[in-house]
């Protein structure tokens, strides 16, 4: 990007700024701006952290332009409330999950939070999440979409998720000889 | 050959998203599916399959498997979970594993069983498992199995970073996390530690002895942990564990049960200030 020459002092003092901000702006694709707590986005999201170690935040909006504002608020909003509910010792290790429910299971709130999602929503959310590299958030958002398929036949599990039978008989006849074992088929 | 439906562009991976409601899985990458898979029960995971053609080969990829055993699981017993975990294992060829869990309850005292876990195990740490949670309980009335120990040698691995037990009975090799140098956190519940000697982690931040653990009344073991950070631990029989120098350690929440050897009656609920002393010697 070009820099006005006439501005490069003000822009050595915002880039100053900006380093001692506490909070980075981030853009959505469609041009809306999200405040979220510099501190909660580099330890939940490792793009976000690289981006800001390496100095590439925008302090008019760092461009994501993979994601929508829905699904860039509920980043913000859940990055917002993950800051607000981890003991302090947890932030020591970004990578620790501490005291959460046993094997990556959601904690209460964080089900809550997916849980008033739109499958829409929830889908763009799980994208955001694995585009940000937000582990957490890629759990808690998977989990849900596993819940949502736990228990239910092929189809109805076709019908929740929109998915097109696309076997012929013959290959699903095929499959469930070659896959036996898993359908406990005498 | 079975006539191919003409599906070319339907079944391509990217397909426009409907308007309104049926948001459908397809618009989903190959890796978040792989990921979904990995909170199903394994056969389950293995079963979609059958979803589409897409969804065909995604179970041999998941990030992870859940192999559950008990009267509420589709398999009861571990003679019925035996043949899919072995077909499991095999097909999926030691593709990379971000999470595991083995929870098999009322299962019995069965040697062959037994073994058979521990090679589970160990096949799932050569496919570099990072969370690993290992539950079982036996028909056996206790809260943990005398028989079973998780294996004769320490586990290896540079992969393993968080460790779950519950209900297998420790000795110094289940505990010797030498060989584990990425692992941070270790949740230990309703475990048999009446054999052991030390606990020994470099990388350790995180452990949690809890439930109905049982301690040795015998000489206390010792936790070489130096690095740390937050303790939790629960005595429920024997005696407590003591713990080499920790610098970095922010929290620690300690409770003596009745059983516990080191509980004492004091008129106030909390505080138990010289036995705090006698856990960690050397300070804090």
């Amino acid at each position: 990007m070009e820099v006005d020459k006439g501005k490069g002092e003000a822009e050595e003092t915002r880039k100053v700024a900006e380093a001692d901000r506490d909070t980075v702006t981030l853009k959505s694709s469609d041009g809306k701006l999200f405040e979220v707590s510099k501190e909660a986005a580099a330890r939940l999201s490792t793009v976000l952290a690289g981006m800001i170690a390496g100095g590439s935040i925008d302090d008019n909006g760092t461009d994501l332009k993979q994601i929508g504002s829905e699904a860039l608020e509920n980043v913000v909003d859940y990055c917002n409330k993950h800051a607000n509910s981890i003991p302090s010792a947890a932030l020591i290790s970004s990578s620790i999950s501490f005291n959460t429910a046993p094997f990556k299971e959601p904690e209460e709130w964080e089900r809550k939070f997916v849980d008033r999602l739109s499958h829409d929503a929830l889908f763009d959310l799980v994208e955001a999440a694995n585009f940000l590299g937000m582990e957490r958030l890629l759990d808690v958002t998977c989990h849900k979409i596993s819940e949502m398929m736990k228990g239910k036949s092929p189809d109805q599990i076709r019908e929740v998720f929109n998915i097109k039978n696309d076997y012929t008989k013959e290959e699903l006849e095929e499959i469930r000889q070659e896959l036996a074992w898993a359908f406990y088929d005498d | 050959m079975p006539p191919r439906r003409r599906g070319g562009t339907r079944t391509s991976k990217r397909v426009a998203r409907p308007v309104a409601g049926g948001a459908s899985l397809d618009v989903l990458p190959d890796e978040v599916l792989h990921h979904v898979l990995s909170f199903l029960p394994a056969q389950e995971a293995v079963r979609t399959c059958v979803l589409g053609r897409r969804c065909r080969h995604l179970w041999k990829s998941a990030t992870g498997f859940r192999i559950l055993c008990g009267d509420e699981e589709e398999a009861e017993s571990m003679k019925e979970l035996q043949g899919f975990v072995e077909h499991l294992l095999l097909l999926r060829a030691g593709a990379p594993l971000d999470s595991c869990q083995i929870c098999l309850l009322d299962i019995e005292e069965d040697e062959d069983d037994m073994r058979r876990i521990r090679l589970w195990i160990r096949h799932v740490m050569l496919c570099k498992v990072r969370v690993l949670s290992l539950s079982t309980r036996f028909n056996n009335g206790g809260p943990w199995s005398e028989e079973f120990y998780l294996d004769e040698l320490p586990l290896l691995s540079q992969h393993l970073k968080r460790l779950e037990l519950r209900g297998q009975n420790l000795n110094d090799s289940s505990v010797d996390f030498s060989g584990c140098p990425a692992l941070e956190v270790l949740e230990i519940k309703q475990c048999g530690m009446l054999d052991l000697r030390k606990m020994v982690s470099q990388s350790l931040k995180v452990l949690s002895i809890t439930g109905r653990c049982e301690f040795t009344d015998g000489d206390r073991f010792h936790v070489y942990a130096p690095n740390l950070v937050s303790l939790r631990l629960e005595v429920w029989y024997g005696m407590a564990p003591i713990f080499s120098p920790m610098p970095s350690l922010v929290e620690a929440a300690v409770k003596i049960d009745y059983g516990g050897c080191d509980f004492f009656y004091d008129d106030t609920d909390e505080g138990f200030p010289s036995f705090h002393a006698s856990l960690f010697p050397e300070g804090i």
